[in-house]
């Protein structure tokens, strides 16, 4: 499989005043993403996950190091976005949500074509002229989903998109999106705070810590499909969730120490 | 096995019965909130008439037969065109400049600045002052009731737009970046739909002050109107003539809140759910 993000020594810093130095975030982190993979990033808050993710966005600049997102065609790579709420805009019916982020070069009846394509991919083909204020919240994420992946991105990333729904509503949505990344071989980028969802989600784990940096880069080859019930899935959420404590105690005191001196 | 009834097996928690078909009827009409206000008015005025004396609150017989004398005599259909005429030049220049000065306003530091205390004199200042100008400077001509209603509302659109922009959400402008929306989208898909509510406000809240601006210009600076209409019966001395005027304009008013503002609000909020909708 061939490099989709490549991402060299990136850091990025936030200015928090006159005088004083500025916060950094993100320290000299290195990584790549295969085409068609499911990457997650695990952390605490503060770590910079979220900011990572509006990187490879595009929304923020980052302050030193390279950034490359393989793609076809000129001009920029294509991102879906996920984001924690749906943002999905509350005057427009579904179907409109999905017409909003049409490419301005994009034909606009064979993106409505795709739009009802990705709506059914999400089970919401019945729902194109609903408001979204109408739907519940996972059916409001489910057509977030189906508008990020509407504009056939090169990578889709994902921050949080499941934190806000109840634990029912958010493993079955994680089992459709496992169905939906395995149809169209999106390459994902998943930011998480659940290591347990990362673990049932993703092939690939980067951890962050407090200090900005990569903790930890590790692949998961547990086979699929993954549930909680499954005794050999348990054991890893177990000693990754034991591991991963172990890396940010060790981060929280490189940062204490660097701040004392 | 013997089967006994459960103490509560015919109790079905949270269905309520249907309420009976006079009770429905009643809240459609009588007790509709509409109706219900305008009985309520209705009810106190006939209470006051008959305890106070008529040359204080003249009864509805009377405010009637001098309703009729005015249909007959006057031209009041010309009098509440030519009031609706003004009012609606006023509020029209209103909104085209207060809108534009509340955007402004929320755009930067320096606009801010310098527009937010010119808003504030205008804000400060009575309206019967403006109405004053508007007659000195214009005389009988229609720009003297454009100026003076458009001077008095035009802060409160400002402000309330610049309120508007305050509260568009942050994430959906974040959201058009990462989809790379053009600026124009952004504007016309995700500005001006959030503002409307605090549009909606502006304008109702200019339209009556324009109202109340225009009706003290043509009390004693106008030659028609209604209240030009209004002066007039007061210098007859009939205080029932007045009242009949003061019901007009109450009426006109509620017509135009319920044709116009009611209607546009339904249309424009038609995406906000109802109660039932909710899933």
């Amino acid at each position: 499989m061939s490099e989709k993000i490549a991402i060299n020594h990136l850091s990025k810093y936030f200015p928090i005043g006159k005088g004083k130095p500025d916060k950094r975030v993100l320290a000299d982190v290195s990584f790549d993403v295969e085409e068609s993979s499911f990457t997650t990033i695990v952390g605490p808050s503060g770590c910079g996950k979220s900011t990572l993710l509006n990187i490879l966005s595009g929304t923020e600049p980052l302050s030193s190091g390279t950034l490359t997102i393989a793609h076809e065609g000129a001009g920029e790579a294509r991102v879906g976005y996920v984001f924690q709420s749906p943002r999905l805009l509350p005057w427009m019916t579904v179907m409109d949500n999905m017409m909003f982020v049409k490419p301005a070069h994009a034909d606009k009846s064979t993106f409505r074509t795709t739009a009802e394509h990705y709506l059914e991919v999400v089970g919401l083909q019945s729902e194109h002229k609903t408001y979204p204020l109408a739907l519940s919240g996972g059916m409001q994420q489910r057509a977030g989903i189906a508008r990020a992946l509407a504009i056939d991105p090169d990578v889709l990333l994902m921050d949080e998109p499941f934190s806000h729904l109840d634990e029912i509503t958010a493993e079955n949505l994680r089992l459709e999106l496992w169905r939906i990344w395995s149809e169209t071989q999106k390459t994902i980028v998943f930011v998480t705070h659940d290591l347990n969802e990362g673990i049932l989600l993703a092939d690939r784990i980067i951890v962050l810590g407090r200090n900005g940096k990569l903790l930890d880069d590790w692949t998961n080859d547990l086979p699929r499909p993954r549930e909680f019930t499954n005794p050999v899935v348990t054991k890893v959420m177990a000693d990754f969730t034991m591991h991963f404590f172990d890396l940010q105690a060790k981060a929280d005191l490189e940062l204490a120490t660097e701040a004392a001196a | 096995m013997s089967t006994q009834a459960s103490p509560v097996g015919h109790v079905s928690i949270g269905v309520q019965p249907e309420d009976p078909r006079w009770k429905r009827v009643l809240f459609k009409t009588v007790l509709h909130p509409k109706v219900a206000s305008v009985l309520v008015i209705l009810a106190a005025w006939l209470i006051a008439a008959a305890l106070l004396p008529q040359d204080v609150i003249p009864g509805p017989v009377d405010v009637l037969r001098e309703a009729k004398y005015i249909a007959v005599t006057d031209n009041p259909i010309q009098a509440i065109g030519i009031t609706l005429l003004r009012i609606v030049a006023a509020w029209v220049v209103a909104m085209l400049i207060g809108m534009p000065i509340g955007v402004l306003m929320a755009s930067g530091r320096i606009f801010n600045g310098i527009l937010r205390d010119i808003v504030l004199v205008f804000m400060a200042l009575p309206l019967v002052i403006w109405a004053l100008l508007g007659v000195l400077w214009f005389g009988g001509s229609l720009m003297a009731p454009i100026v003076a209603g458009a001077a008095v509302s035009f802060p409160f659109v400002a402000v309330n737009v610049y309120e508007g922009v305050a509260a568009v959400d942050r994430e959906m402008l974040r959201m058009a970046r990462v989809y790379r929306l053009p600026k124009l989208v952004v504007l016309r898909k995700i500005m001006v739909p959030s503002m409307m509510p605090f549009i909606f406000a502006s304008g109702r809240q200019a339209f009556a002050m324009v109202w109340k601006t225009i009706a003290i210009l043509e009390i004693f600076g106008a030659s028609s109107g209604m209240g030009w209409e209004i002066e007039s019966q007061y210098e007859r001395a009939s205080l029932a003539g007045v009242f009949v005027w003061i019901i007009a304009f109450a009426a006109v008013m509620m017509v135009i809140e319920l044709s116009v503002f009611s209607t546009f609000e339904k249309h424009t909020f038609r995406w906000r759910p109802k109660i039932g909708d909710l899933r």
